[in-house]
């Protein structure tokens, strides 16, 4: 497309579109040359109509300027409100000068009081010469005319040039009328006005800065806590115990609602002391804070050393952990188990299911010796490891401490020097450990670490040269705490003595800090048998087991080797209340019912487990098992319950109050032959058992919910303290009753062995055999 | 200064079943036991301290008297146990489903 203006034709064609026609001006075209016929209306123009397209509208031009806010208003201070705010005039300045000329003919000049000056003065001319008025008006044309030029150079709209001419006439007018001598009024002429300025040298402005070093600055970020702020008031009282005391008279505000809160009561007391202090020390205290929160500085090696140290207990806490989740579903068990199926069981049988196996790799071959669980702290157990061969050569023992949470590792571990073959531990305070040693020494544990040692027990041994077993000492036992609280305990060895051990003062080389007295010697009921050299010697028996009465402190039996059982009191030594002829052969074990005060129980290696009560010379229950017992123990739930371990690997679990002639549970819980178990005892606070045997293995089991029913009232609750107590009691007695009533009996049971043994009873008593 | 006993632990725990590593280091991170390879030892110390240091804030923010004893983060492949005091962190990757 292209624009050829001359030859609009030339262009046409096709491409019209572009070309303007060039017609004449006039009413068809617009300033801009387009024709009226090539407007485009809008779409959206309004269409008028003919008439309304002739009305002609008036426009008319104005002085008022439109954009001028018409109701504008001020706020006035006076009267505080707002005021309309009225502007003079319409007029827009569009330039002013400030000056010192006035208008003559203006109001102003007529408001003027003071001294106007006509003539421009000349600085160095004389004002008051006659002559010189004469100079000044030339001088004042001349002037006038310079005048003119600058006002008029500097004024533009203003002053009119036609009142030039008026305003010097008016001089000369004004020069004649007044008097010689009188001083010349002069008036200010806009006209004569000279202003003389002068610039001076204005110096190039030149900047120069200079920067300081800034300071130094490093950012320190850092978190505000509660604990925080307690660590810090912590140390702080623990630092500054004398500032407080002077400042207690301050009764200062306790800034409130911190988030503190109510349990810092005192510590906000301490606050405001504080506050007053931090404004004495500042800094330190500042600093202070900042250091609570970087407990150590050690470094390097150090650290290394003293992290190991420390974290030999997190260790240990870890690796319990750990089992945990190795043995989860033994634990699992032990907590939650019960076995479903000893509610269908007609004869109220149970099972045992074994738990945990603990063992010690130092202890692989010795026997268990003794097994003695803690009241306190119940998931916590000491063994005893030794041996009950004395034909062998004698290994050395150990006294280890185990932990159901950890079955995997014992807690602690001590060598015994030649074996130990009983050990206690004390029912209230479980750091004190009682151990009875082959060679005839007691010693006491204690678990806990304190300062005088590191290896974590002290050991407390009797000195050999004084009071001492001249043989192996079977069974310690904890008495009642002293008069002075003290811990004291008891030995019964197999010279037949009975000896009590207090803690005394101990020597340099840690022996000693024992002292016994010997308590009683356990004659045997024989006649005194003929020494060698015509001496007469009186027979002893050799103890095996020791057990004291629960509640009253001073009873306790002893059994010994010979099959007796003394029952004796530690107030005098040499008299028994009691022998009784219990066994054939050696009493294994002999304890006490923990409700009933007058029954015990007794196992021997002759194949029976007795029951007696103390008032009677003869046993109430005989149960003939027909392998050797090795021991026996009553459970700390029920009266009536008890539990018996025999040679063989099997466990017995008695109830008499549901069975008076079967055991209610026969398990074998060891492998028959290959191991002995050696040791049973009961947990006070769980329903498990552990049995320990020769081959240094502790198992635990469960017992199934028939093994341990609990007695309930008649709403169903289990019973507690007092009347459970009673309870079994009872329970005991109507059993006790039973068997002493002889016209309850018409006969004296005798129930055949699967020998066809039939052993009939010289008393009236029942004796049950059982396979 | 020697430290048997610790050492006899660390193996002891090392091998029950399923245990990963055990890894114990001072309180700046540095490790001073472990049975595992440097880098897991690292990222493992890195990640647990930045943790405990959180979940002791927490507790004791909670109640200043109180304090963190362990924690213990169990997740579908493997359990962390941790402990740590001022001085140190110890460490302990199991796999309690290992068979």
């Amino acid at each position: 497309m292209s624009f050829n203006k001359n030859n609009p034709k030339a262009a046409g064609g096709g491409s019209g579109k572009g070309v303007k026609k060039r017609g004449k001006r006039g009413g068809e075209e617009d300033y801009y040359g387009r024709s009226n016929k090539d407007l485009i209306k809008p779409h959206e123009q309004e269409k008028l109509s003919e008439a309304a397209l002739k009305e002609e509208i008036i426009r008319s031009l104005t002085a008022i300027d439109p954009l001028k806010p018409k109701n504008l208003v001020v706020w006035d201070y006076n009267e505080s409100t707002f005021v309309p705010y009225i502007q003079p005039e319409q007029t827009v300045t569009l330039f002013s000068l400030e000056s010192e000329l006035l208008f003559k003919e203006s109001d102003e000049i007529a408001a003027f009081k003071g001294e106007l000056i006509d003539d421009i003065e000349d600085p160095e001319e004389d004002e008051t010469d006659k002559p010189d008025e004469k100079v000044k008006k030339q001088k004042g044309g001349r002037s006038s005319v310079d005048s003119k030029g600058e006002p008029e150079s500097a004024v533009k709209e203003e002053p009119k040039p036609a009142e030039e001419g008026e305003g010097e006439e008016q001089d000369q007018g004004e020069d004649g009328e007044s008097k010689p001598g009188d001083k010349p009024k002069k008036l200010l002429n806009q006209f004569n006005f000279c202003e003389r300025a002068s610039q001076t040298y204005n110096n190039p402005h030149r900047d120069k800065i200079s920067q300081t070093q800034p300071p130094p600055q490093s950012s320190h970020k850092d978190y505000c806590n509660q604990w925080i702020i307690y660590d810090a008031y912590s140390k702080d009282k623990d630092n500054a115990p004398k500032v407080s005391t002077k400042l207690e008279p301050v009764e200062a505000e306790v800034p409130g609602g911190d988030e503190q809160g109510q349990e810092n009561e005192e510590k906000e007391k301490e606050k405001t002391k504080k506050l007053k202090k931090e404004k004495e020390g500042g800094k330190l205290v500042e600093k202070e804070r900042v250091k609570m929160r970087k407990p150590s500085v050690v470094e390097g090696q150090a650290a290394v050393d003293l992290a190991l140290l420390k974290a030999s207990e997190g260790l240990r806490m870890i690796e319990r952990m750990v089992t945990q989740n190795v043995y989860e579903d033994v634990l699992e068990d032990f907590m939650y188990f019960e076995d479903a199926s000893d509610e269908y069981r007609d004869t109220g049988e149970g099972t045992v299911l074994p738990l945990w196996k603990f063992a010690y790799d130092k202890a692989k071959k010795m026997h268990v010796t003794g097994i003695s669980w803690s009241n306190s702290t119940p998931d916590m157990f000491a063994v005893s490891y030794g041996s009950f061969s004395f034909v062998h050569p004698v290994l050395d023992g150990m006294v280890v401490i185990y932990s159901l949470r950890n079955p995997s590792y014992p807690e602690q571990a001590w060598l015994a020097p030649k074996g130990a073959m009983s050990v206690d531990i004390h029912p209230q305070k479980n750091c004190l450990v009682a151990v009875g040693l082959y060679d005839g020494n007691v010693a006491i544990l204690n678990l806990k670490k304190n300062e005088q040692n590191e290896a974590k027990t002290i050991i407390l041994r009797n000195i050999p040269t004084e009071i001492k077993h001249r043989a192996s000492v079977w069974s310690v036992r904890w008495g009642a705490d002293d008069f002075d609280g003290n811990p004291n305990f008891y030995s019964a060895g197999m010279d037949g003595r009975i000896i009590h051990w207090t803690v005394g003062i101990q020597d340099l080389q840690g022996l000693g800090g024992l002292n016994g007295t010997e308590v009683s010697t356990l004659h045997l009921p024989l006649p005194p048998v003929q020494g060698p050299d015509g001496t007469t010697y009186k027979l002893f028996g050799c103890a095996r087991c020791l057990a004291f009465h629960p509640k009253e402190k001073t009873t306790f039996l002893v059994g010994t080797a010979e099959g007796n059982i003394f029952r004796c009191s530690s107030l005098y030594g040499s008299r028994f209340p009691q022998i009784y002829n219990a066994h054939f052969l050696p009493v294994a074990t002999v304890q006490w019912n923990h409700f009933h005060p007058e029954v015990f129980i007794s196992c021997s290696e002759d194949w029976t487990i007795k029951i007696w009560d103390r008032r009677d010379p003869e046993p109430m229950y005989v149960f003939e098992i027909g392998l050797p017992i090795l021991d026996v123990c009553w459970a700390p739930y029920s009266s009536t319950v008890f539990a018996g371990v025999t040679d063989e690997g099997k466990v017995l679990v008695y109830d008499l109050n549901i069975n008076k002639d079967k055991p209610i549970c026969v398990q074998q819980v060891v492998t028959k032959k290959k191991v002995h178990p050696h040791r049973l005892s009961f947990n006070p606070h769980y329903p498990i058992i552990i049995i320990g045997d020769d081959r240094g293995h502790l198992t635990t089991l469960k017992l199934s919910p028939n093994l341990r029913i609990l007695p309930r009232d008649t709403r169903n609750i289990f019973l507690e303290g007092e009347q459970k107590t009673s309870f079994e009691i009872n329970k005991m007695a109507k059993l006790l009753s039973l068997v002493r009533d002889p016209e309850s009996i018409t006969n004296p049971k005798v129930i055949p062995g699967p020998g066809g043994d039939v052993v009939t009873p010289s008393s009236g008593k029942p004796v049950i055999n059982h396979i | 200064m020697e430290f048997p006993d610790i050492d006899e632990t660390i193996k002891r725990i090392q091998s029950h079943r399923g245990v990963q590593g055990v890894i114990i280091a001072t309180k700046d991170g540095f490790p001073i036991r472990t049975t595992m390879d440097n880098t897991s030892t690292v990222l493992f110390i890195a990640n647990m301290m930045t943790l405990e240091e959180r979940a002791a804030s927490m507790v004791r923010d909670i109640e200043p008297s109180n304090a963190l004893l362990f924690m213990r983060i169990r997740s579908r492949k493997f359990e962390i146990m941790a402990s740590a005091e001022d001085d140190y962190i110890v460490i302990v990757i199991q796999n309690p489903n290992e068979s």
